[in-house]
């Protein structure tokens, strides 16, 4: 077993800032964890509170059930890939990957034969005696993986492996990330800011905020069923729609109305929001739940000008002006083309049981 | 130039002016003062360590170390804090300790600068002539001892060639120069196979 446990574990720097607070979290054994948020939120403060690169200020931290707030880093068995890869610019690739093991005094047959395993495993036979300089930046990364491979940590810890890398490339690692996984089976804390990444890799994935947690849970549970406002519009891609409106109840109707729309509700929404009549909320609608028609009388479509399609061949985006005190236009998501053209008034139908309700200051889900 | 600083002093305050690190024209005889080696005639100059020829050349070495230690010490500073500080943090987890991150990253990585200052330095001893001239001429202290040798301290790098110049031997001046070259570049070629960076 090598689960990571946080037990109230706070990060408060020299200067008094506070960066991580009360922060309580089980990572399991060979689960592929990522820690995702904005920047400054204290998600890679927390990674390198687990490499023993930070201090803990206060709180306690396991790893394999061992407490091991005061141990060094290299007594922690952990292997940590850097953002800019952290690879030794004077030694060759075989020789950065074999350096953890030299160090700690594995016999030269021992060294070769890891080494050989972890390059063979990541593609980098052929490169073992280049130099950093002399490798593309995705091979770079795959030798700081290589280097991390080699020692059989118990966990691996990753800090935005993949932000140094072109968009193509990222897609490329990412899925030699998630086989990586699978064939080693190691607990993996993994740390970005792009929530594509998070989705797509991890088994759970923890939403962070000014060194709160937001919501833990699986991508689709995060997806789903965002507990804010803040993980409703970070999780998915384009974000969240969200704008401010009131519930009404008139005649059993449930209805979420703004300044310039309404739009009744109906099945599980309407029931759960019943008991909230005359409160201001704050609804979120995925572009995708968004589906704008030539023409539509259903109860659910409000009609609003078309002002830019963005056709991307699979699928189209179609923004508009949800409403006056929206803070930024809307956008909805197609397949492929879309009928409605630029310029030209939409109905703008929703997936009503798509939309979700917090609380007026986001903090909340209400249904 | 040379009044400025008591210039400066007295313009800042006139009772700083014994102060040895702030008076250059003061600092030698006050700080050999506080230190208890005397003034001119005492422990340093005419009969004293520039007087002592197995310690007047050590004293020349120990002033031109002085002299470059202040533009050697900012490019090793520089070039240290080049380093990335994710480097060190890899070799951190990776079980390094400080002589492991010393012998294997840092001294690797500063390696340019260890041969420019090698190379540089060797050229500033070879062509060696202020120091020699000041600590020696002036003072009476004009023998060193060099490999079992007592030599003039006329006889000494830069300053040689300034002697023979002097005296109006340029032939031999002008060979003596040519001679330094050769043994300069000979020197800088075997550093930089030496020091060859691995970056």
């Amino acid at each position: 077993m090598a689960g990571v446990i946080f037990k109230k574990v706070s990060k408060i720097y020299e200067n008094k800032t506070m960066v991580i607070q009360d922060f309580n979290l089980e990572i399991r054994d060979k689960e592929f964890l990522i820690l995702v948020g904005p920047s400054g939120c204290g998600k890679s403060t927390t990674l390198r509170m687990i490499a023993g690169l930070e201090k803990i200020s206060s709180g306690d931290l396991f790893i394999d059930g061992t407490k091991i707030n005061d141990v060094a880093p290299k007594d922690r068995d952990i292997a940590m890939v850097f953002q800019n890869y952290a690879l030794y610019p004077h030694m060759s690739v075989k020789e950065n990957m074999a350096f953890s093991l030299k160090l700690r005094g594995v016999g030269r047959e021992e060294i070769e034969k890891k080494v050989l395993q972890a390059s063979e495993i990541l593609g980098l036979n052929a490169l073992l005696e280049r130099k950093p300089k002399q490798l593309s930046g995705g091979q770079r990364q795959r030798v700081a993986m290589g280097r991390a491979i080699v020692r059989s940590p118990k966990v691996f810890l990753f800090d935005e492996p993949l932000s140094n890398l072109d968009a193509k490339l990222r897609v490329q690692m990412r899925v030699e990330i998630a086989k990586l996984h699978k064939l080693l089976g190691t607990t993996i804390v993994y740390v970005t800011h792009d929530q594509v990444e998070a989705m797509t890799l991890a088994d759970r994935i923890v939403v962070m905020k000014d060194g709160f947690i937001q919501q833990i849970g699986s991508p689709l549970e995060l997806y789903e069923k965002p507990l804010n406002a803040f993980v409703g519009a970070f999780i998915g891609s384009p974000s969240m729609n969200q704008i401010p409106a009131k519930i009404v109840v008139a005649q059993g109707q449930v209805s979420l109305q703004g300044e310039d729309f309404v739009i009744a509700l109906s099945g599980e929404k309407a029931k759960a929001l019943e008991n909230h009549a005359g409160e201001e909320v704050l609804a979120g609608v995925r572009p995708q739940n968004i589906h704008p028609k030539k023409a539509d009388k259903n109860k659910t479509s409000v009609l609003r000008e078309v002002e830019v399609i963005e056709p991307m061949g699979t699928e189209s985006y179609i923004y508009f002006t949800m409403s006056k005190n929206a803070d930024r236009t809307w956008v909805a998501r197609c397949d492929g083309m879309t009928e409605v053209q630029e310029g030209e008034k939409a109905a703008m139908v929703f997936d009503i049981d798509k939309v979700h309700i917090f609380s007026k200051d986001g903090s909340k889900r209400l249904a | 130039m040379v009044y400025m600083p008591d210039i400066l002093l007295r313009l800042f305050n006139d009772s700083y002016r014994d102060h040895a690190f702030l008076a250059s024209r003061h600092f030698s005889k006050q700080l050999l003062k506080k230190i208890g080696l005397g003034g001119e005639s005492g422990i340093v100059f005419k009969d004293g360590i520039l007087g002592n020829p197995y310690l007047c050349l050590p004293a020349i070495a120990l002033a031109m170390v002085l002299k470059g230690a202040g533009f050697g010490m900012i490019l090793f500073i520089t070039a240290i804090q080049n380093i990335p500080t994710s480097v060190y943090e890899a070799a951190d987890i990776d079980g390094a300790n400080w002589w492991h991150k010393l012998r294997y990253i840092t001294i690797p990585l500063v390696k340019p600068i260890i041969l420019f200052m090698v190379i540089t330095g060797t050229i500033a001893c070879l062509t060696a002539f202020t120091e020699i001239y000041a600590m020696t001429t002036n003072t009476g202290g004009s023998t060193v001892q060099v490999l079992g040798h007592t030599l003039k301290s006329a006889n000494l790098a830069g300053y040689h060639l300034y002697w023979n110049f002097s005296e109006g031997y340029y032939g031999k001046a002008a060979a003596f120069s040519f001679v330094l070259l050769g043994i300069a570049l000979l020197i800088s070629l075997i550093n930089m196979k030496l020091l060859k960076s691995d970056k």
